[in-house]
């Protein structure tokens, strides 16, 4: 069940970071925080910091790198139109799964 | 180490630069160099931070392992990726030369249990020897040492000799070709001892 769960988790991060991206330029680490306390989603960071450089490799954000204050340079993301209408068509995708899951779960009976 | 970051003590450095290149070297085989690039300066950004949420301006040693024991493993690193949903697929691995990857055909796995299984022999008709020449000793029969003490050569020679060449094709197929590998040398050791043993035994009679 444990991985189960795991596998699902992995499978929505790059919605969850899309998401949180969407809601302002922000870096990677902060994208951690932010999916950990906002959204309860405590992703783990070789999950999210692939996911975030396939993302600027297919063109969803652009990166610029900053200097940060506390130590390298940090690597800042932001949604490119092409990242706006992905999470706009993942957003859909996961509203229509869920819905539909959802009403066919409230037909199961409790488990004893 | 970034050009910008604050100055660390060397100590406390080099176990962050350990934790950066054993990330590196696991990427290395599985991602773009770009992207690999990213996914460092991403972990090192994260430490410096996780350090300064502490109030770590200088860190001792134990304070960075504590950090770093925080952190996901490189290994994790090397986990399936999530589901892209429909999206363009990641461009595949880069190619690099046999030397730096680790096969995992099938020809080279059964490679490698014939390896092992070769150089057992090879290994275990080379103990056989001092047996065989006690008993022909014992016999005091020549053709009877010559015949039993030179087919065990005969037998474990090449056997070794095919194990270790088959060991190193089938170098990365796990612990079945370093055994092959190093039965085949030891037997091969064996041999030697045996010839330079004859010999002097020829020289002394």
């Amino acid at each position: 069940m444990d991985r189960w769960e795991t596998q699902l988790r992995k499978g929505v991060v790059e919605l969850a970071v899309l998401a949180t991206i969407a809601r302002g330029e922000t870096y990677g680490y902060h994208i951690l925080e932010q999916l950990r306390d906002g959204a309860g989603l405590a992703v783990p960071e070789s999950t999210v910091y692939p996911a975030l450089t396939r993302l600027a490799r297919e063109g969803a954000v652009a990166v610029r790198s900053a200097a940060s204050p506390a130590g390298p340079p940090r690597r800042y993301y932001r949604l490119t139109p092409v990242g706006r209408d992905r999470l706009r068509h993942m957003t859909a995708a996961w509203q229509t799964i869920t819905g539909s899951l959802s009403r066919w779960l409230e037909g199961v009976p409790p488990c004893p | 180490m970034s050009l910008t970051a604050p100055a660390l003590a060397p100590a406390v450095q080099e176990l962050i630069d350990v934790r950066l290149d054993a990330l590196d070297r696991v990427l290395l085989v599985r991602t773009p160099r770009a992207d690999r690039l990213a996914i460092v300066q991403e972990v090192e950004a994260q430490i410096h931070q996780m350090l300064q949420e502490v109030g770590m301006d200088e860190p001792t040693p134990e304070q960075v392992l504590a950090v770093l024991a925080r952190l996901d493993p490189p290994e994790a690193y090397l986990a399936p990726r999530e589901a892209g949903g429909g999206h363009p697929p990641a461009p595949a691995p880069r190619r690099l030369p046999a030397a730096a990857t680790a096969p995992d055909q099938p020809a080279h796995r059964r490679m490698a249990r014939v390896s092992a299984v070769l150089g057992i022999v090879a290994l275990v008709l080379g103990m056989l020897f001092p047996v065989a020449y006690l008993l022909a000793a014992l016999a005091k029969s020549e053709v009877l040492m010559v015949l039993g003490c030179g087919l065990l050569v005969l037998l474990s020679l090449p056997s070794a000799i095919v194990a270790v060449v088959l060991a190193a094709i089938a170098r990365r197929s796990g612990g079945w070709a370093l055994a092959g590998l190093i039965c085949g040398i030891v037997a091969l050791v064996l041999m030697l001892l045996i010839g330079v043993f004859a010999l002097l035994l020829l020289v002394a009679n």
